[in-house]
């Protein structure tokens, strides 16, 4: 039984995480996106590292060096539930894994097992990524004896097992109850939001609870070290194990342990019913023909191209989510009120600046374009050879971004001017600097998805989530946001000059998504491969 | 589709879809097909058109023998108005019957090419294929 979980679990690894085409690349392509892939996530990792080192040292020397193993627990376990709580339900019924796997002399068992223990093994490496800074800061600035180490070896193994569970167990779910229902990916993708949203809503009441917004992560994480451990014990047990007591490390341990057998078994029990009735489809039969309508092709484009946006769940996950923030941050400013946000910036209008700004990095990270080619996949051929101009089939992709970001865009600027009440030329750079950004991101995005298609891809995700079209687009987006906004701070508190910049931003950012329209306009299908 | 006004599209998919028997499926979503409905509906979908020039790849494959009939049909009314239907096969006996231009490929190559009657001279087209098929090796 071991040895076919094992088995599965590397097979799985090696196909998933690429490291199949970076040993034995079936072409050069493929080999460069491995490799381009791979740079990233060590530039990421890095990036973790140095943060929680940072962050680590600065809380050793306000004298919270003993806290560090629960908040690196807390943190760790946030970061792996956010991860997986979308991603583990499409990891576990990977139904075509499951149709070879199925039919091979194997139990549901070690199929389960071997599905979790690939998302374990992802998530270890996250979870150490976090928790090895935090916990060898708190070693040197403690005199941390041999039962430490150990223990903190052992503990940074268990450490994602809790959280992994948990959200493996309500993505289960949401694939559990979607499976059934004939709009399953819609109803899937819509429990998931409210579940992010969910987060979010928790998150922004304990950011404002107490009416502060702690200018450092450090001193945030100081400050609420009660209330963030309070919010998950097995974080208190595993610190008071590694510093107190071995029998709590224990009971930590145990839990992580036995949740995680426990989530194991549960799914297995249901395995096969949930896979077939997500391979069941529902034929009615009943068809009577009825009048065809005609559209014109830009319309049917459109249709077409919302319609496939709308029947991916990891899409639309990974795409609205930001947009939703956007009207997430607008309504949590209206119900704190901005001026006890502004409090802490000394009363000067803070909020009313940073808020066009906010929306605009939301909308960097947003945009629908970027995967809007590569999720055609194997089918983009069809699109190819459409007998229309290249130009509509991409304005059908900016338009479906358009239809998508608009609604909330609007949501957003109407209930912050209603939050902030804005002069005049603070509204207009709040509604206009979110909008340039949107037509921005919307032509970056889908330049980026014309220079790096990603068609070849096992599943949506994959095409949405691993494209390297993605990750520059979003890191242009909120580094140039990130940067503009910091040349506005600094203009302002200089010179006084308030709107000068972001005013500028406005007419560049808007010049420089005609110059990349421009651009696309000129691509040719036929070099998109 | 592109470029067939509605009601003329409306009339040839009320004809090939209830000539295929498929008519009451056109409302679920081809996940569902099985091979054949797949096959037909491609079908339909060319003909929707009203081509001059029908290029069909093997098919006959995965059609009930009343589809396939009903294809053989349609294929014999699409070049008695004119057009051309260009399609490879496997089964001999489709070819000889229907074909009125035959060639025979192996391996990439073409090997021989012609009229049905200039290929058989009145013996059977499988003797042929096999006879002309061991000569090219």
């Amino acid at each position: 039984m071991l040895s076919n979980i094992a088995a599965f679990t590397k097979i799985h690894l090696l196909g998933s995480l690429g490291i199949n085409e970076l040993f034995h690349p079936s072409d050069e392509k493929r080999y460069k996106r491995a490799r381009g892939m791979l740079i990233a996530y060590l530039l990421l990792s890095a990036l973790l590292v140095f943060m929680m080192t940072v962050v680590s040292t600065a809380m050793a020397e306000r004298g919270m060096a003993e806290s560090l193993p629960a908040l690196a627990a807390v943190i760790a376990s946030v970061l792996v539930f956010i991860l997986n709580v979308f991603q583990s339900g499409s990891t576990i019924f990977n139904l075509k894994l499951f149709e070879s796997e199925a039919a091979l002399p194997v139990t549901p068992f070690e199929i389960v097992a071997s599905r979790f223990s690939v998302l374990y093994i992802i998530n270890l490496i996250i979870s150490l990524m976090v928790t090895v800074p935090p916990l060898i800061v708190c070693g040197m600035n403690t005199g941390a004896a041999v039962s430490f180490v150990l223990l903190s070896v052992l503990g940074v193994l268990l450490i994602p097992m809790i959280p992994l569970t948990v959200a493996s167990v309500i993505g289960a779910l949401i694939y559990a109850v979607s499976a059934r229902m004939k709009q399953r990916k819609a109803i899937g993708a819509v429990l998931g939001m409210v579940l992010m949203l969910a987060f979010f809503v928790i998150y922004f009441r304990f950011m404002f609870s107490d009416g502060t917004v702690p200018d450092k992560l450090a001193e945030l994480l100081s400050q609420n070290y009660d209330l963030i451990t309070g919010w998950y014990p097995p974080a208190e047990l595993f610190s008071a194990g590694l510093l107190e007591n071995a029998v709590s490390f224990a009971a930590f341990a145990g839990i992580s342990v036995a949740l995680f057998a426990a989530a194991v078994a549960l799914v297995s029990w249901k395995y096969l019913p949930i896979c077939q009735a997500m391979q069941t489809h529902d034929a009615k039969h009943n068809y009577v023909m009825q009048e065809q309508t005609a559209a014109n092709p830009s319309k049917a484009l459109f249709k077409r191209d919302l319609k496939r946006y709308f029947s991916s769940t990891p899409y639309i996950m990974n795409t609205m989510f930001g947009y939703i923030l956007m009207a997430v941050f607008a309504v949590a400013m209206l119900l704190i009120g901005v001026e006890s946000v502004n409090a802490n910036f000394g009363g000067l209008p803070f909020i009313e600046t940073a808020s066009p700004f906010v929306l605009a990095i939301l909308t960097a990270m947003s945009s629908t374009t970027c995967a809007s080619i590569s999720i055609e996949g194997k089918h983009w051929w069809i699109t190819q050879t459409l007998p229309i101009p290249a130009k509509k089939i991409f304005a059908s992709k900016l338009k479906v971004n358009f239809a998508v970001a608009l609604p909330f865009y609007l949501i957003s600027v109407i209930i912050l001017t209603i939050a902030t009440n804005p002069s005049p030329a603070e509204f207009a750079i709040l509604a206009l600097l979110p909008l340039a950004y949107i037509y921005f991101m919307s032509v970056l995005g889908l330049y980026c998805g014309i220079k790096r298609p990603f068609l070849d891809w096992e599943s949506e995700t994959d095409a949405v989530k691993r494209g390297s079209a993605l990750a520059i687009s979003i890191l242009v987006g909120t580094i140039s946001v990130v940067f503009l906004f910091i040349l506005t701070m600094v203009v302002w508190a200089v010179f006084d000059v308030k709107f000068a910049v972001p005013a500028a931003v406005c007419v560049i950012v808007f010049a420089a998504g005609l110059i990349i329209h421009r651009r696309i306009n000129r691509c040719r299908l036929s070099d998109i491969a | 589709m592109f470029s067939v006004p509605k009601e003329e599209r409306t009339a040839r998919m009320e004809k090939y879809a209830e000539m295929f028997e498929i008519t009451e499926s056109l409302g679920d979503t081809i996940s569902t097909y099985s091979h054949g409905m797949k096959q037909k509906l491609a079908i339909i979908s060319a003909l929707i058109h009203k081509p001059k020039l029908l290029v069909l790849d093997e098919p006959f494959v995965g059609l009930d023998p009343k589809a396939a009939y009903t294809l053989k049909q349609i294929m014999r009314e699409f070049c008695a108005e004119g057009g051309a239907a260009f399609f490879s096969t496997h089964v001999l006996d489709v070819a000889e019957k229907l074909c009125n231009k035959i060639a025979i490929i192996k391996q990439g190559e073409l090997v021989v090419s012609g009229t049905t009657e200039e290929l058989t001279h009145g013996a059977s087209f499988e003797s042929v294929f096999l006879e002309v098929i061991s000569r090219a090796e």
